[in-house]
């Protein structure tokens, strides 16, 4: 499993790990899909992960515009250095966490 | 698909060049900084292509060479005997996949490993097992430590000289398993640095995300050494419908004429737009933003890649045009409307400069043949113990690619003989007070209309008595006969001749300068020796500056027409029998304001009966040789389309070729030189016998 969820009664916790490509980014989008039905914060998890195919980088894009409209936020753990470097390198990072 | 392929051989090609010539450079003179960063530039780039293109194990054999070149030049090593001989064996050695490539695909070759781990033994300073020649003759080497093992730093070091760009990436609209932006991206980063990367979204909250479509695009500043192209093919081949725009980030001095105002030629700004680290990740570098005040528009389109085949049907078009716009002025010869003569007037005035414009698109620097020679007289030197120095002149001067590619062969066999027979062995230089160091001169320049090429060597000479003795033994001529130097110098262009008194695999085999000759001459031009004992020998290769079209003087004889290159008319008058000299009555010649001058009549010469005696003389000269031509009359001038005897017929002795005239007539081209060659050579005959 690449994603799981963990639920309680104010928090989401998802947590990535592995390589997500194409396919893998699919299973992702129905656990987005789930939270964005029940809005809470969230906390993604991603310090295992080593790859995020594009696809799910625009779904984490979509969950934090879909809770900043209930008032919720979305919060990141530390990444993995590697997807760190790509997602600064190109410029997602600051666009996904910084603004 | 099939014109990136052809680009990126074009362009590998270019590159092996590239890297033979600063290999050679280096190797020759004092190490310099800027030649060792070129020769780690085109390995850069060259491994990229290949990746690129899917050669995998080329890109990896060049991804090894780069890593030793990142030795030499971070560590400005000094490129020693050893380093050297193995680099260009590695640029041989790539010729060699290149090629294979074409019908056999990604290959490898054992030979690539072996020459890597011998590349590096050299520059750690540890011994090194002879090197294979040829790829296939490599020995099949057990595993050994890869490129991978090789590499010290793959990684291209940002310097001011590699060019920047501004990229703006689109990705194709749908996303799927093969289509990942953020892995296209990290792709190009084999390529290149990018700088700083801008993205831009417009991605919907969850309820309206579609997950395969793409939402993002990107902006970035990229510094590479590939050409645009080939970053452009990377980003759009990979899915349908992405969208590229590449501009250079260039100064604006290098783009617009000297006097028109430029702006700053520093092109980005120094303060980062955004810098961001986390305490945790990895620092992230300053970034600089683009000044879009500098950036000029992209330079891509400046220069394009046509095939051969497509500028040589544009020749052939063109061609034909000469021909029907001769055949149209002939036509409207009587005709008084002064509309249609100022028509065809502005028609002829454009169709010459279609044609000067047409040609000039053939032409190519002389360099483009000269560049393959540095590396083979080094060779060819070393193999024969001595020692050579090439000096060329003329590089920049212009030449029809055919001719360019017809002078191949007969320049390599002079230089390999200017080694071989010409420069002496060191010592024996030394010994006649000469430099250890043989130099021979490549040299080329335009005069008359033609192109000169020179190859010059400071050694032996030819030895003429030599050279008399074996005519003697081919039984030339007889025992008591003592040509001069110049009839004795054209023996060595005969078939079967050579004085060489050991048959080597360069030279000797008597083989070679008779070829050399022939085709010079098919390609209209001609060869002169000039030698003198001790001191070298000079050859001269003249040859016409094209063999497409050529402006020409129409000449008359019995009514049938004869053209001569206007290049090679010198003045026309009227016959004076009081100018006339004839010794025996064959040997004749003219009187021109003092300067006698041997005549040939041309109605004698193409075997017609005698007729008119009187008629015109046309001056001409080539080489410094002048020939007084008797005719009918002139025709007039005109441009003409060469088309070869050779080739549709069989070869003539005295003439070049032949046209169509605007009346649909065939005229033959008369061939300057020859009826020069073959005038003043029976005039000595008669002269000997007087």
């Amino acid at each position: 499993m690449h994603t799981t969820l963990k639920t309680t009664a104010k928090k989401h916790k998802l947590t990535l790990s592995g390589e997500i490509g194409y396919p893998e980014s699919l299973e992702l989008w129905e656990t987005i899909q789930h939270i964005a039905q029940d809005p809470k914060d969230t906390t993604v998890d991603w310090s295992n992960l080593s790859r995020l195919h594009f696809s799910g980088v625009q779904m984490l894009f979509a969950l934090r515009r879909s809770l900043e409209e209930h008032h919720h936020r979305l919060q990141f753990s530390e990444p993995n250095p590697a997807l760190y470097q790509q997602l600064h390198t190109f410029g997602v990072w600051d666009a996904l966490i910084e603004s | 698909m099939d014109s990136l392929i052809q680009l990126f051989y074009d362009e590998a090609n270019e590159m092996v060049e590239g890297m033979e010539q600063v290999l050679l450079a280096l190797e020759s003179g004092e190490p310099d900084p800027e030649t060792v960063n070129a020769l780690f530039r085109y390995a850069h780039s060259f491994k990229g292509n290949s990746a690129a293109m899917g050669f995998t194990h080329l890109s990896r054999f060049t991804h090894g060479l780069e890593s030793a070149m990142e030795v030499l030049r971070k560590e400005q090593r000094p490129l020693t005997p050893e380093l050297a001989n193995l680099l260009l064996q590695a640029v041989d050695l790539i010729r060699v996949l290149l090629e294979r490539t074409r019908t056999e695909g990604d290959v490898g070759d054992p030979a690539c490993d072996t020459l890597l781990q011998q590349i590096q033994a050299a520059l750690s300073g540890s011994s090194v097992s002879a090197p294979p020649t040829e790829a296939s003759e490599a020995p099949s080497a057990s595993p050994t430590p890869t490129a991978q093992q090789v590499d010290a730093c793959t990684t291209p070091t940002t310097t001011a000289d590699i060019p920047r760009y501004r990229v703006l990436y689109q990705p194709a609209p749908t996303l799927n398993a093969e289509h990942d932006p953020l892995q296209l991206l990290t792709e190009l980063q084999e390529y290149g640095q990018i700088l700083e990367a801008r993205f831009r979204e417009q991605i919907p909250p969850v309820a309206q995300l579609k997950p395969d479509a793409c939402y993002g695009s990107w902006e970035i500043l990229y510094e590479t050494a590939f050409e645009p192209a080939i970053v452009r093919a990377l980003l759009e081949l990979s899915a349908e419908g992405a969208e590229v725009q590449i501009e250079p980030i260039a100064t604006i001095a290098a783009t617009v004429p000297a006097n028109a105002k430029t702006e700053p030629t520093e092109p980005v700004a120094a303060a980062p737009v955004s810098t961001t680290t986390t305490p945790e990740t990895p620092s992230a570098t300053a970034v600089a933003s683009v000044s879009p005040a500098a950036t000029v528009k992209s330079s891509e389109s400046q220069s394009i890649r046509v095939s051969t085949e497509k500028i040589d049907a544009l020749m052939n078009l063109v061609s034909e045009i000469v021909i029907a716009q001769s055949m149209l002025t002939n036509a409207q010869s009587g005709n008084t409307d002064e509309r249609l003569r100022a028509a065809i007037t502005q028609m002829e005035r454009h169709v010459r400069e279609l044609h000067e414009r047409v040609m000039a698109i053939r032409l190519l620097p002389v360099s483009y043949l000269f560049n393959r020679f540095p590396r083979m007289v080094r060779d060819t030197a070393t193999k024969l113990g001595k020692k050579v120095n090439l000096e060329m002149e003329g590089e920049e001067t212009e030449l029809d690619r055919t001719l360019l590619e017809a002078l191949s062969d007969p320049l390599t066999h002079l230089i390999r003989n200017a080694i071989d027979h010409g420069i002496e062995p060191p010592d024996e230089r030394v010994r006649q007070g000469k430099p250890e160091v043989g130099t021979i001169k490549l040299s080329a320049y335009q005069s008359e209309g033609r192109i000169y090429i020179e190859i010059s060597d400071d050694g032996k000479g030819i030895d003429t008595e030599r050279v008399r003795q074996k005519a003697i033994q081919l039984g030339w001529i007889g025992e008591n006969d003592y040509p001069p130097d110049e009839t004795l110098y054209e023996f060595i262009f005969q078939p079967g001749f050579s004085t060489a008194q050991q048959v080597s695999d360069l030279s000797g085999r008597g083989v070679g300068m008779d070829v050399v000759k022939r085709n010079v001459e098919s390609l209209g031009g001609s060869i002169s020796v000039y030698s003198k004992r001790g001191e070298g020998t000079r050859f001269v290769l003249r040859v016409p500056l094209t063999l497409a079209i050529m402006d020409g003087l129409g000449l008359v004889v019995a009514n049938e027409h004869y053209i001569v290159p206007l290049t090679a008319v010198v003045e026309a008058f009227q016959y004076d029998s009081l100018q006339h000299t004839a010794l025996f009555d064959q040997y004749e010649m003219v009187n021109v304001r003092g300067e006698f001058i041997p005549l040939l009549r041309l109605r004698q010469f193409v075997g017609l009966p005698d007729g008119e005696r009187n008629g015109l003389i046309v001056v001409l000269e080539q080489e410094g040789q002048r020939l007084a031509l008797q005719i009918d009359s002139i025709a007039g001038q005109q441009q003409v389309v060469l088309k070869s005897l050779e080739e549709n017929f069989v070869r003539v002795p005295g003439f070049a070729g032949a046209t169509i005239l605007g009346d649909g007539r065939v005229a033959l081209i008369l061939d300057v030189s020859d009826l020069i060659r073959r005038t003043y050579s029976a005039n000595e005959r008669l002269a000997a016998v007087a």
